[in-house]
């Protein structure tokens, strides 16, 4: 499993080589290779994937370097979705990056097996984890383009004529992704969260809502609401609204690494 | 044979003299006849834009030709040589193609790198062909032409920033809004170049346009232009709320919209953006307006630097496509090379199939058996034996057309496959290119021969 997420590595790097090739030298036939050479690595991606879940015989994704294997083929699918209906090189190139720093922690993550119970091999616990990892995908391209909504405001107010400002997106389908993407992340962590709470409330009769993985994963699901909420209420300008929600995702990051270090919770092990 | 390109434009020629010379499109069809019929043109193709006028043809002579055409124009558009020969540009052979590569991809426009021109030359070169004035040649060189541009197009984005400073203004509004469709646009005081942005806007989606002006007259007289709305500068508040973006070019000596003014707007507005374009001097609107949150301000120089920057990487986007229509040409020239070859290739294929079917003849009388299906296998087959034997001996023999003994390769190549003259001259490809031609194969490439010696 290690070598193939090296050579994921190295097939992705080659990718994020070609978007700079390409933006760099304004070439339209490297982005494209680009886009293929993620078209391929997500086919061996998702194909090493299935062969571990049918090796194993569970679906991979209770364990952080198994997590940290799937969440960046989620990134990629995504992006590989997103890429049939608007062709945006920057965001293909961010989401690529993500996932080769995901897969690079993964690299300097042991290996581990899960004592597999009976409990962990619930359905509830599954759509918990998808659900859940779904809507970060989610979060983290919505992410990027509160990043990309940032940088262009800036590029715009200081009036930066750059290769950057011609490559981005107007500010307002900035925000509209960011806002739409937030909207399809927010009712999955919500569902995910719940979901999640039925299961554990089951098996550890509700003492796990002391658990601080658990209380941030509702801190960040009222951060997003609230997010959502103001971007209704139109109050806050748009730049407000990309930071908070750069903010939040920070959040989440902090909530996904650090809790595996501090906490024990929602390690199958 | 050469390749000839006459014609002027608006860098040899001043208005006066393009403004007579342009060919109306219902009228062409009977220029492009009477220049095919014209002593010494084989092929022909004539270019009419707003800025240039070119007569593309291929000639048998170039002095013949060059005179002949001159005569045509002089003809076609009532006006005496001596005056508009000085105005002229002519090139041949490899200048000629050159010359057509860099005009379909812009680089010999006014504005560096438009695109208009590809569907221009595009539409010259598909009436050529509708009126039959084009021949083997130029539907080679026109064709691969069209798609290097649009290749090239394609792959740099040549055209894709602006380069003026109202198309600027348009694609700086189009990176704070997604689309122009539903915006309003304010423009305040009435000078040209706020009317051309306001155009360009317009021309972009922009539904709804205001006008503010000192006198309501003039506001209103203005506003009936765009269908839009008058208000007079007390009114600018007002305007301003509705507005999403403004262009001002008063001849105010002090600005007229304030930080103060715009603040208050801004808090009416929600976190709806507004971008402000000044472009008059001295200024209207105070450069502080610009630190307010949601709002954008470029004033002239601001726009003139960004013209400057879109025109330098078109600049250096262009010194890229000139290396490679340098590979295009030879590109083109390397398929003329080959055009003498094609009836000994053809004649070649021929007789192979021909000594293939009388083999499969011979077949069928000595084996009655046969049934269809195993016949056909046969017959695949054989021609296939046909196909991959001529394969390496049909590839040398074209590359060998380049060389400069290519003549003499060609004898060899008759001798050793005996490929006699009347079995050349009977093929239907020959007779093609000699109709096009009208010369011998072989010997239409020599000009070409003497082109590609000033290429390389």
């Amino acid at each position: 499993m290690r070598e193939f997420t090296f050579l994921l590595i190295i097939v992705y790097s080659l990718s994020i080589i070609f978007y700079l090739i390409g933006l760099f030298k304004n070439r339209k036939r490297y982005t494209q290779l680009a886009y293929k050479t993620i078209v391929i690595g997500g086919f061996f991606h998702t194909i090493t994937f299935l062969f571990e879940m049918r090796t194993k015989q569970y679906i991979p994704i209770l364990t952080i370097d198994q997590i940290l294997f799937f969440y960046p083929l989620l990134i990629i699918l995504l992006t590989i979705i997103i890429h049939h209906y608007f062709q945006f090189e920057l965001l293909e190139f961010s989401t690529v990056s993500i996932s080769i720093g995901l897969m690079m922690t993964r690299m300097n993550i042991a290996e581990m097996e899960p004592a597999i119970q009976s409990i962990f091999l619930s359905r509830f616990l599954f759509i918990h984890v998808v659900f859940t990892l779904l809507s970060y995908v989610f979060f983290a391209i919505s992410a990027i383009f509160s990043g990309m909504y940032i940088v262009h405001n800036y590029l715009l107010k200081n009036k930066v004529w750059n290769l950057m400002i011609q490559k981005l997106p107007s500010l307002e389908k900035l925000d509209k992704n960011m806002y739409l993407l937030n909207l399809m992340g927010l009712p999955l962590l919500f569902l995910g969260l719940l979901i999640g709470s039925i299961w554990a409330g089951a098996f550890f009769h509700w003492n796990f809502f002391v658990d601080i993985k658990v209380i941030l994963s509702f801190v960040v699901l009222v951060m997003y609401g609230f997010l959502f909420i103001q971007k209704k209420r139109g109050k806050w300008v748009k730049k407000q609204l990309a930071v908070f929600n750069l903010f939040t995702f920070l959040m989440i990051l902090i909530n996904f690494f650090l809790s595996y270090h501090l906490w024990s919770f929602h390690q199958w092990f | 044979m050469h390749v000839m390109v006459i014609g002027l434009n608006y860098r040899t020629a001043p208005i006066e003299i393009r403004e007579r010379f342009t060919f109306e499109d219902d009228t062409i069809g009977i220029a492009l006849e009477k220049l095919k019929n014209t002593k010494s043109v084989l092929e022909a193709v004539i270019l009419s834009t707003c800025n240039r006028v070119e007569v593309y043809a291929i000639v048998d002579q170039l002095h013949t030709g060059e005179h002949f055409i001159k005569k045509f124009l002089s003809q076609w558009f009532d006006m005496d040589k001596s005056r508009f020969t000085p105005f002229l540009d002519i090139k041949v052979n490899a200048e000629a193609t050159e010359h057509l590569f860099r005009v379909v991809n812009g680089l010999d426009s006014m504005i560096l790198g438009e695109t208009q021109i590809l569907g221009q030359v595009r539409h010259a070169f598909l009436t050529a062909q509708q009126y039959q004035t084009t021949g083997i040649l130029f539907n080679q060189l026109f064709k691969q032409a069209i798609t290097f541009a649009k290749k090239v197009h394609t792959e740099t984005g040549i055209d894709a920033n602006a380069v003026s400073v109202s198309y600027a203004a348009v694609e700086l509004a189009k990176k704070i809004y997604e689309s122009l469709d539903d915006k309003a646009v304010l423009i305040v005081g009435a000078g040209e170049t706020s009317e051309l942005t306001a155009i360009h806007l317009f021309s972009h989606g922009v539904k709804q346009v205001m006008v503010a002006n000192r006198t309501l007259d003039k506001a209103k007289e203005l506003a009936n232009t765009f269908k839009g709305i008058p208000y007079t500068l007390d009114q600018l508040a007002i305007a301003l709320e509705r507005a999403d973006i403004v262009i001002s070019s008063t001849g105010a000596s002090t600005a007229i919209i304030d930080r103060e003014l715009v603040s208050k707007v801004m808090k009416n507005r929600g976190d709806k953006p507004l971008f402000f374009i000044d472009i008059a001097v001295p200024r209207d609107i105070a450069p502080e307006v610009n630190q307010l949150e949601n709002v954008f301000l470029y004033d002239i120089d601001d726009l003139n630097g960004i013209v400057d920057i879109n025109l330098k990487e078109r600049q250096k986007i262009a010194i890229q496509i000139e290396g490679w229509i340098e590979e295009e040409v030879y590109v083109f020239y390397q398929w003329i090379n080959t055009l003498g070859v094609i009836p000994l290739v053809a004649a070649l294929r021929e007789k192979s199939f021909k000594i293939q079917e009388e083999t499969m003849n011979s077949l069928q009388n000595k084996l009655p058996y046969l049934n269809e299906r195993e016949l056909s296998v046969i017959r695949k087959h054989t021609k296939s034996i046909v196909n991959q034997m001529l394969k390496d001996p049909i590839m040398r023999i074209k590359e060998a057309a380049a060389e400069p003994e290519a003549k003499e390769m060609m004898e060899y190549f008759k001798s050793i496959f005996a490929l006699n003259e009347e079995l050349i001259k009977s093929n239907p490809v020959y007779e093609n290119l000699s109709k096009q031609q009208n010369a011998s194969p072989t010997g239409s490439i020599h000009w070409l021969l003497k082109s590609r010696a000033g290429l390389k």
